[in-house]
């Protein structure tokens, strides 16, 4: 069976010019290595049957001084095999007594593939439109390259997969496409070529190979060098890598340079020295307001859901706004316009299905769903959080005694995505999406008296209630439009709810002889956020040069966030509501392929401070050579919207939403700046950027009783009031990247060196370590193919972040001669936790059912060699002896998932 | 091209090469200070020096040869070192609705706090001078009944924090239970800011008269019983109410009543 039909290689003149060349190889080992070694020396690609010849073990195989032609004879001779040159250059090795199958002769338009047209061209600077699409699904593919080989022209797809070239040279030029995860495509354009609404469909690689390969090249996870500091990556190739129960997009990316690794307990992305609350999560077109599943260790995107991710990490566009950091768009599945297809995943932590499906010519359904399972997986991340789910506390309080707990933990994790969309005729596209998911962590427990309290005269029931509740519910109504080749407009209504409740108290009943006390003590809290949204975006191509972007939005935000501490009294109560309006413009300008310019601005006002809020941006690439790039951008973001972290790390969801006054809580903004440059050939990307951001109007929260008493500030009340705090804040550093593209071996290496500082005067008088400062972060992930096997490796090393620890403390005696002991802390993020580093391996089998579909076995080891990597530090008081524990991240944890895909 | 490598690699060097600019000032150096002050008790303050945890001390190190001055409604009075950190003014009773005001001078930082005596509790009452609970081992024996919980209650309109504290004044203890883990002649509740405590049967250790106190506390010793933290995540310095200090300096209204714990 021909899985791939790859179409990259030589024209059939160049090639034959190839075959003539003389070689000489002295090779031991099998003909499929022989193979592979000519293919890299003279980028020819081969098409063969991978079993047959890897078992021909050929002790020696000496060609020496013989035409490449006749060096192929001579293979084949040994392989009892023909080889076979089709019109596009691949080589096929095929049994010399089977008949040949015209289709690989001659490989159609159809198959997206032509040769090169030998006349002299009909038509010059035209344009030409089209769509780029999934050849197995029909879905669209945003954001995909297109490059004319001439004019070095290149342009991108929006995200419906359209795009314009306008100025075409002539219709003899060779279009390049390409996708990340997909085999790359050359096209070459004749005169009897169509011009408008033009169709490519491009090819994932089957993961399995029962009869052929072709390895020319494989397709990578990632791409990382078309625009500044933007990272692109495919969900299609996420399970070769190694995971923790789940294929995660988000720990995909935090392997990329500038996204840090180091944090198994937040799938969200920090960014070169940014927090995840400062990073822009879109999911179609919403704003996705916590990414977390179970603490953090998983992200709440399904990755079958997900069609495309792009990662901006600084200077991203002006469409994009309202955060400091970064960027990161999540496209999702629209669903197959090519008949019903189905599968889903089964891993040791939960169960993932999706289904898609063409409803008519017209319109398609896309609908995933996944479910947490209480599996031994599950529990141990639980437990890391809540060590008291091991071993629940006896007794509480009740002396001379022992009380029996049960404790109720029921605890889940689901989303769900569906979408649908529907495309009228070719120039509308109207889609619904829908995204849901949610978190529930119950780790309550009930005391039982002992069986012979009965006799006390005494009924009681006591309960602890340890419930946490959060998720998102987003939907988008999008419609697109292409009014004409040259203006495209997508407008979008959409609303985002994020919640998070929090119930920590302990309640029960106290029946006695004549009399039923119930109470309930302890506390509450409830964190709401809306944000309704409106937003046009346009593009309008002026020419091949020229591309002015443009539009509008408008977001209405709703935030409460309420404290009590028992069932009758609320402490806080907060509830902002605002708008905001922004506009922006930018022109993407092209001069001959070599400098590319993004020049633009957007501008805010936002309601709650009624101030106007202006965001100058640039970024621009420079091609020195046809390899090397350089690039650089600049500009300011602002915040509106800010995400306070809790103190408290057992309280599951950690962190509320709160919306800025301009007083207590400043918007917040930053200045960026970054430089860079990149050195790529076929096989290898080498690049490297800097950048420095200064922070200012930060916030941080802390929910505490005023420290100090006396004075001006005397107060008569312990009750916990808002405190926030304000300061400003430093990010600098450099991510490098070389990363290795093709042949059966490929991954990349990624570096940091970075610095981030704060400046909270209530916290200490100058700069600190921020506590996402890593220093040094070095990431290596390999990706292996053998056969139907794919092996992947990731080694993450980070330098050990700051944290406050104690510097003594003292006792003090009570005046009922009991004692207490207090700790006096560190300067704010003195110390240093140790290093932190971690190997995963996995290795994936592909699997092809007979007409059944396709499928993988993936065996995954999460931390490898058990390293006792340090989260956090715990201090007590043991017989006068203070006392620091070190709470540690998850040791060694295997997995296995089964995935499969009846197409 | 030149320029953007240079620009990238003084980036890179100013990074490697910044200096740790994170000073750690030690707080190891203020004292913690420990004065309750009662009123128709003597003035008592106790110095000492918060423990490092580099120390191999298990001991705070008291101060001493400070010069203490007390502030009586803004009179000054100096109180007397007597050794292991203690200060005092037994000649000077504390008298309740009275300002103190600490002050001293250690490491040239100025110490000070502040304190007023509160009232005496009003309307102190319990719901019995007696308790009758029979005498057990270290587990229940069935059929036994045991008390309901004395209720305390007392006049509390505004919300201010009160305890409850209990004593065994016998001079010979009589234990409850047979179990003697955790018995104590002393023992009290957390600060309150309702009107009513409740003391149940298994809160008492010994037979015997007991002193009942009804506390009023100021919000000082209320922060004592909240938490601060007890990870690198959340820890943050104790409340106090001791400028440029540690500890406290605090007093109480008090009132008592008598209970008989009975077999």
């Amino acid at each position: 069976m021909f899985a791939v039909i790859c179409i990259t290689g030589y024209g059939q003149n160049k090639i034959d010019s190839v075959l003539r060349k003389n070689i000489s190889i002295i090779h031991f080992g099998t003909v499929s290595d022989l193979l592979i070694k000519i293919s890299n020396k003279y980028d020819l690609k081969f098409n063969y049957d991978t079993v047959k010849f890897t078992a021909l073990d050929q002790q020696q195989l000496d060609i020496e001084d013989l035409k490449l032609s006749d060096a192929l004879k001579k293979i084949c001779n040994l392989t009892k095999s023909k080889y076979i040159i089709n019109n596009v250059g691949t080589i096929y090795l095929i049994d010399k007594f089977k008949d040949v199958d015209p289709k690989l002769i001659n490989v159609t338009v159809s198959q997206q593939a032509v040769r090169e047209f030998k006349g002299a061209p009909e038509k010059n600077n035209f344009t030409l439109t089209g769509k780029i699409i999934d050849k197995r699904t029909g879905e669209s593919l945003p954001y995909a390259n297109i490059k004319i080989a001439v004019s070095k022209t290149s342009i991108t797809s929006n995200v419906d997969g359209l795009f314009t070239i306008t100025n075409v040279p002539n219709d003899t030029v060779k279009l390049s496409i390409s996708y990340v995860g997909y085999e790359p495509l050359d096209y070459f354009l004749t005169p009897k070529s169509q011009v408008n609404n033009m169709i490519f469909e491009l090819e994932q690689p089957q993961m399995y190979q029962s009869e052929v390969v072709v390895f020319s090249k494989i397709p990578n996870i990632l791409k990382a060098n078309d625009k500044v500091g933007v990272i692109k990556l495919t969900p299609a190739k996420l399970n070769v890598l190694p995971n923790l129960g789940e294929k995660d997009i988000l720990r995909a990316l935090q392997l990329m340079p500038g996204v840090s690794a180091a944090n198994e307990n937040s799938a969200g992305l920090y960014v070169r020295g940014g927090t995840p609350d400062q990073s822009l999560v879109m999911y179609d077109g919403f704003t996705v307001y916590n990414v977390d599943h179970l603490f953090g260790f998983f992200s709440a995107f399904n990755s079958n859901a997900i069609k495309d991710v792009q990662l901006y990490k600084g200077a991203f566009d002006a469409k994009y706004g309202g955060r400091l950091s970064s960027v990161a768009e999540f496209t999702g599945k629209e669903g197959s316009t090519k008949g019903l297809n189905f599968g889903g995943d089964v891993s040791m932590m939960s169960v993932n299905g999706f289904l898609e499906t063409p409803l008519n010519d017209k319109s398609t359904l896309f609908i995933a769903g996944r479910r947490s399972y209480k599996g031994p997986l599950y529990d141990m991340i639980f437990k890391q959080f809540n060590p008291a789910a091991a071993s629940p506390a006896g007794g509480g309080g009740f002396r001379r005694f022992r009380a029996s707990n049960s404790s109720q933990l029921a605890s889940y994790f689901y989303d769900l995505n569906a979408k649908y969309t529907y495309r009228p005729n070719k120039k509308d596209i109207i889609s619904l999406s829908y995204f849901s998911g949610s978190d529930d962590l119950d780790n309550s427990t009930k005391i039982n008296p002992p069986s012979n309290f009965n006799n006390t005269g005494v009924n009681l029931s006591f309960d602890n209630s340890d419930v946490t509740t959060w998720g998102n519910t987003g939907a988008s109504a999008k419609w697109s439009r292409r009014w004409t080749p040259k203006l495209y407009s997508n407008t979008l209504a959409s609303f985002s709810n994020y919640y998070s409740e929090r119930n920590l108290s302990n309640g029960g009943t106290i029946i006695r002889n004549d009399s039923t006390i119930n109470f309930k003590t302890g506390t509450f809290e409830n964190n709401e956020l809306l944000d309704y949204s409106v937003k046009s975006d346009f593009e309008y191509k002026f020419n091949e040069l020229n591309k002015l972007e443009f539009g509008g939005q408008l977001n209405h935000f709703d935030v409460s966030y309420k404290y009590a501490q028992n069932d009758t009294s609320t402490i806080i109560d907060r509830h902002t509501n605002g708008n905001l309006l922004a506009g922006y413009v930018q022109d993407k300008i092209e001069i001959y392929g070599l400098f590319k310019m993004t020049i633009g601005g957007r501008f805010n006002y936002f309601e709650p401070t009624h101030q106007y809020y202006t965001e100058p941006r640039v970024n621009a690439t420079f091609n020195l050579t046809d390899k090397i790039l350089l690039k650089g951008s600049v500009g300011r973001n602002y915040q509106f919207i800010k995400r306070v972290i809790r103190e408290d790390i057992q309280q599951g969801s950690r962190d509320f939403w709160v919306l800025s006054d301009g007083d207590k809580l400043p918007v917040a903004y930053n200045d960026q700046v970054s430089l860079g440059a990149s050195y790529e050939n076929k096989d290898y990307l080498f690049d490297v950027e800097a950048y420095n951001k200064n922070l200012f109007g930060m916030s941080e929260y802390s929910l505490r009783i005023n420290r100090q008493f006396g004075g001006p500030e005397r107060s008569n009340t312990l009750t916990p009031v808002e405190t926030y705090v304000q300061g400003t804040g430093k990010a600098k550093g450099v991510d490098f990247l070389i990363q290795k593209k093709s042949g059966k071996l490929n991954g990349w290496i990624a570096y940091t060196l970075a610095q981030v500082t704060n400046n909270y005067p209530a916290y200490k008088v100058g700069d600190y370590y921020a506590d996402n400062d890593v220093r040094n972060e070095f990431k290596i992930v390999g990706i292996y193919k053998w056969h139907n096997w794919d092996f992947s490796s990731t080694w993450i090393y980070a330098s050990g972040k700051p944290y406050t620890s104690i510097d003594g403390g003292y006792a003090q005696n009570l005046p009922d001669g009991t004692t207490r002991t207090f700790f006096i802390v560190s300067d704010k993020n003195a110390n240093r936790l140790a290093d932190y580093h971690r190997m995963d391996v996995a290795a994936t089998y592909n699997i092809k059912f007979e007409n059944h579909g396709s499928g993988s076995i993936s065996f995954s080891v999460f931390n490898l060699y058990d390293r006792k990597n340090e989260w956090y530090k715990i201090f007590s008081s043991q017989s006068s002896y203070i006392v620091e524990t070190t709470k540690n991240y998850l040791g060694i944890t295997p997995n296995v998932t089964f995935t499969y895909k009846f197409k | 091209m030149k320029n953007i490598l240079y620009t990238i690699l003084i980036s890179t060097l100013a990074i490697a090469c910044t200096k740790n600019e994170v000073r750690v000032i030690s707080t190891l150096k203020m004292p913690v200070v420990e004065s309750y002050l009662i009123a128709g008790g003597p003035i008592s303050v106790k110095l000492s020096l918060p423990v490092s945890v580099n120390e191999d001390a298990t001991n705070p190190t008291y101060i001493d040869g400070q010069t203490v001055v007390v502030y009586i409604n803004n009179v000054p009075t100096t109180l007397k070192g007597i050794g292991n950190g203690i200060y005092q003014d037994t000649t000077k009773i504390v008298k309740e609705g009275n300002d103190y005001k600490l002050s001293f001078t250690y490491n040239n930082m100025p110490i000070s706090a502040e304190t007023i005596v509160p009232s005496k509790p009003i309307g102190f009452t319990g719901s019995v001078a007696s308790l009758a609970i029979p005498q057990f081992g270290s587990r229940f024996t069935p059929g036994m009944t045991f008390p309901s919980p004395v209720v305390y209650s007392w006049t509390n309109n505004d919300q201010s924090y009160y305890f409850i504290a209990a004593k065994c004044i016998e001079s010979s203890l009589v234990s409850i239970s047979s179990d003697t883990a955790n018995q104590r002649p002393r023992f009290s509740r957390p600060p309150t800011q309702e009107n009513t405590a409740s003391l149940s049967f298994n809160s008492f250790s010994y037979y015997g008269q007991h002193h009942v106190y009804l506390y009023k506390a100021n919000i000082e010793y209320a922060a004592l019983y909240k938490s601060t933290g007890t990870s690198s995540l959340n820890i943050t310095n104790p409340v106090t109410n001791i400028q440029n200090g540690f500890g406290i300096f605090t007093s109480f209204g008090v009132d008592s009543l008598i209970l008989n714990v009975t077999k």
